[in-house]
């Protein structure tokens, strides 16, 4: 029996563990352990095009997919929330500079929503469970270990304790997520769309023209 | 005798030597960036088609990459240009002080697109430095691992990101006089992919839709999966070592990656005809296309693909080792092949940091190469790197790259190098697959699924652009396949003679200390990672990538690198614009592009106290933070 769910954790990187949020999150949302009929987990920690020729070589008709990311939607820090992605109208130029992105090995949630419907990869209900960080400075941790002379290999990358800060956020995604598993969007409260105008823009990096019109004549 | 500008010359024996009488051989003027300004301020105030253009990013990822360009718009030419690496880069920082068997593992991760080149540039400098040589399979097994990047890489480049520049949607936006007779121009190359005028070609290339542009896509799907069998995953592959690999191989891996190999026999034709019609079609339309992105043919390369007859991962022998590569190391200088010998490649590299967010480092460790020769106190392996994050300042310091030079000069890298070089050199290994004439590269390409075998031979052009870079890049395509094919053919002729080692095993020396080089390749070209290992740990590592090399800013003494140089030789051909407000700059984009930026090879991570955050990079990991 397929399962009937995608989770996708979005970004999960057990490399670099300055915030242990991934690893962390990634336990949690797996215990207990959910049914392997029902439900699929995946770390989707790979470039969007990867991901939708993974799908397109093993086809799957999910009902739902949740995708667990952390965002950047103007939130307080620490904000969690759930939203149901429903895209709206896709621009083939916004779609490209996101395919141009994720070609070159970028990991994005809002990059995997938008290329992933252009590809029509993703079943009628999408929802995702982001959280809102506050925006942080890898440099600093690594050059602060430099100076004060401390550069070991396990002080970077052996095990360290969830920061107490982080302790409720993990605990609301994870249930969150299983919210969102269990119940779809009808189990969810204050559940609002998310739209493509919505996400975070792409970079700016072709000349101003009317590709929509373009790949349009290039359709027919 | 290779070398111009700097003092060193030779000995009987091949060594080389600094000049005698020579004070401070290694001394050099730093120009005032004032005279440059004043120069533009006098155009400006007589002319008022003057137009700063900014391009950020021009990548596409994550903004790294800036270009600042100052056009006049009356004479069609580019003025002063600017190439800025907005982010910091901090691996050579992260790997100081660090177990040596980290840097393969940390340092792939330099790249989101080829973190294995970077594990392999890792792993030979380990192998130099601590005199490991990995038994024959494991250096095969590598070889067919690079291709496979080069693989996805190259058509990428070709037909996702620098393919929509020739597209039907664009060209017809910026010079609807070359769509208008794009639509009825034939495609002389119409057997080898079925179009039968450019516009049909232009109209696939169009983004998203177009059928060569999601065909392109389909193969980097190809090519990682050839990867994935040999290495486990791709990118950040785990199983390259110093030593060799981790590989577990059977025959049946052998077969399922020739499989997969064999779908680009029919594509690399493909790629090489729809490249040379549509880039011949463009000379045509307009001659003045050939300035886009020109250069004197200023280029390096170390070569890849080793041989495993003949690597023995010395630096003694690496003239020797590095000659009979698959693709062979070089300079070249305004055209002129001038050196295919490794050390002299090492000997004349410095890296300047003037115009870049560092501070110039005060050691100088190493006065010679374990040879014997002269090291400059701005090699690598005397670099220290030591971020000065400050205000963008373009007199001063403007750039998170840093500015490679070899004999002092500035010089690109690529795909295209190794095709160049090799093709130049003469010097190839025998192969049924690929031979070099001296002048041309000449590849046997076998027969595919639709195609027929067929001999396919790329020519040194007469002029160097963007568009001869992207056509190298294409040629680069069936090199690449060639390479694989040979190297595939003698895996399996070990494996059938049991020769199926894959790796040597090693240990780390907990005291003394060692120092090595991996001269590697990656898609984009140029790759070298140096370290020098104390007391176990690695006391100094350092990485250059093609993009710092393309991408540098200018020299101290006010030469400018190859992106620079090159978009001020471009003409803007670009004819569907009124004025300064719907000028789309294509042609300086073409230029860029041509040199397939990948900034996160340059950059990735930055230092507090700049004004400039990775935000998109860092909010949507859910554990990098």
């Amino acid at each position: 029996m397929q399962p009937q769910v995608l989770l996708g954790v979005v970004g999960f990187c057990p490399f670099v563990r300055s915030y242990p949020l991934g690893p962390e999150l990634l336990e949690r949302v797996q215990a207990p352990p959910w049914p392997a009929d029902r439900v699929l987990l995946r770390e989707l920690n790979w470039g969007p095009i990867a991901i939708v020729q993974d799908f397109q070589a093993q086809p799957r008709n999910f009902a739902r997919a949740v995708l667990i990311a952390a965002t950047d939607r103007g939130h307080p820090p620490n904000t969690v929330s759930c939203r149901r992605w429903v895209a709206g109208a896709l621009d083939p130029r916004v779609v490209q500079q996101r395919v141009f992105e994720a070609v070159t090995g970028i990991v994005s949630l809002d990059n995997l929503l938008v290329i992933g419907q252009h590809f029509g990869i993703w079943p009628d209900d999408v929802l995702t469970v982001e959280v809102q960080l506050a925006d942080s400075n890898v440099g600093a941790f690594i050059l602060a270990e430099l100076e004060s002379g401390c550069l070991r290999a396990d002080a970077v990358i052996g095990e360290q304790p969830l920061r107490d800060e982080f302790v409720p956020v993990v605990r609301r995604l994870a249930e969150l997520a299983r919210r969102a598993v269990m119940l779809g969007p009808d189990g969810m409260a204050d559940l609002h769309p998310l739209r493509a105008g919505e996400l975070l823009p792409p970079p700016e990096f072709c000349p101003s023209q009317d590709w929509r019109a373009a790949t349009h004549l290039a359709r027919q | 005798m290779c070398f111009e500008n700097l003092p060193i010359e030779f000995d009987a024996a091949g060594r080389a030597h600094l000049k005698a009488g020579v004070a401070n051989p290694y001394a050099y003027t730093t120009q005032s960036m004032e005279q440059r300004t004043a120069r533009l301020r006098e155009i400006a105030a007589k002319n008022g088609q003057i137009r700063d253009v900014d391009f950020d990013p021009v990548t596409r990822v994550a903004g790294a990459l800036a270009f600042h360009s100052t056009v006049d718009l009356e004479s069609r030419r580019v003025l002063d240009t600017n190439s800025m690496a907005t982010l910091f880069r901090g691996y050579e920082v992260i790997l100081r002080g660090r177990d040596p068997r980290d840097a393969a593992f940390i340092s792939s991760r330099a790249c989101g697109v080829c973190g294995g080149v970077h594990a392999t540039a890792s792993a030979l400098a380990l192998e130099m430095a601590l005199d490991i040589k990995p038994p024959p399979m494991g250096i095969i097994l590598r070889n067919l691992l690079l291709s496979c990047e080069y693989l996805y890489d190259n058509p990428l480049h070709l037909f996702v990101l620098a393919g929509p520049d020739f597209s039907e949607a664009l060209v017809r936006d910026t010079n609807p006089e070359v769509w208008q007779q794009a639509q009825t121009a034939p495609a002389r190359h119409r057997t080898l992919h079925g179009y039968a005028t450019i516009g049909e070609i232009m109209s696939d290339l169009n983004p998203l839709t177009g059928k060569l542009y999601l065909e392109a896509l389909e193969m980097t799907r190809v090519a990682r999966d050839a990867y994935v069998l040999l290495g486990g995953k791709y990118p950040h592959p785990e199983t390259v070592i110093p030593g060799g690999v981790t590989t577990t191989l059977t025959p049946t891996t052998l077969n399922e990656f020739y499989l997969k190999v064999q779908e680009f026999c029919d594509y690399s034709q493909k790629c090489v005809g729809i490249w040379d019609d549509v880039y011949d079609f463009m000379y045509e339309c307009n001659p003045q296309f050939r300035h886009c992105g020109e250069l004197p043919a200023t280029m390096v390369d170390f070569g890849q693909w080793d041989h495993e007859a003949h690597y023995d991962a010395s630096y003694a022998n690496c003239n020797s080792w590095g000659e009979k590569r698959w693709s062979t190391p070089g300079a070249v200088v305004n055209g002129k092949l001038v050196t295919t010998r490794l050390q002299d490649l090492n000997v004349g590299l410095e890296e300047f940091v003037e115009h870049s967010y560092y501070e110039n480092w005060k050691d100088f460790p190493f006065k010679t190469d374990p040879a014997g020769q002269p090291l400059s106190p701005n090699h690598p392996w005397n670099k220290s790197t030591i971020p000065k994050p400050g205000a963008q300042n373009w007199k001063e310091r403007y750039s998170w790259a840093t500015t490679p030079t070899w004999d002092r000069h500035t010089f690109e890298a690529g795909a295209y190098a190794r095709v160049y070089i090799s093709a130049l050199a003469g010097k190839l290994p025998d192969s049924p697959y690929v031979r070099s004439t001296g002048k041309s590269l000449v590849i046997n390409v076998p027969k595919g699924k639709t195609l027929p075998a067929r001999v396919l031979e790329w020519k040194v052009p007469a002029v160097w652009n963007a568009f001869e870079r992207n056509r190298a890049r294409a040629y680069a395509v069936a090199f690449n396949l060639a390479v694989t094919l040979e190297n595939w053919t003698r895996a399996l002729d070990l494996q059938k003679r049991g020769e199926t080692r894959v790796h040597t095993p090693f240990r780390i020396p907990d005291d003394g200390r060692y120092i090595g080089v991996g001269f590697w390749g990656a898609g984009r070209g140029f790759l070298a990672h140096w370290c020098v290992i104390e007391n176990g740990l690695l006391a100094n590592y350092q990485i250059c990538t093609p993009s710092t090399v393309n991408a540098c800013p200018k020299t101290p003494w006010g030469e400018s690198g190859a992106y620079e140089q090159s978009v001020l030789n471009t003409r803007i051909v670009e004819s569907n614009f009124k004025d300064a407000s719907d000028f789309k700059g294509i042609d300086i984009l073409r230029a860029i592009r041509s040199f397939d930026p990948c900034m996160p090879c340059t950059t990735h991570m930055m230092v507090q106290g700049s004004d400039r955050m990775i935000t998109r990079e860092v909010t949507t990991c859910a554990c990098g933070v």
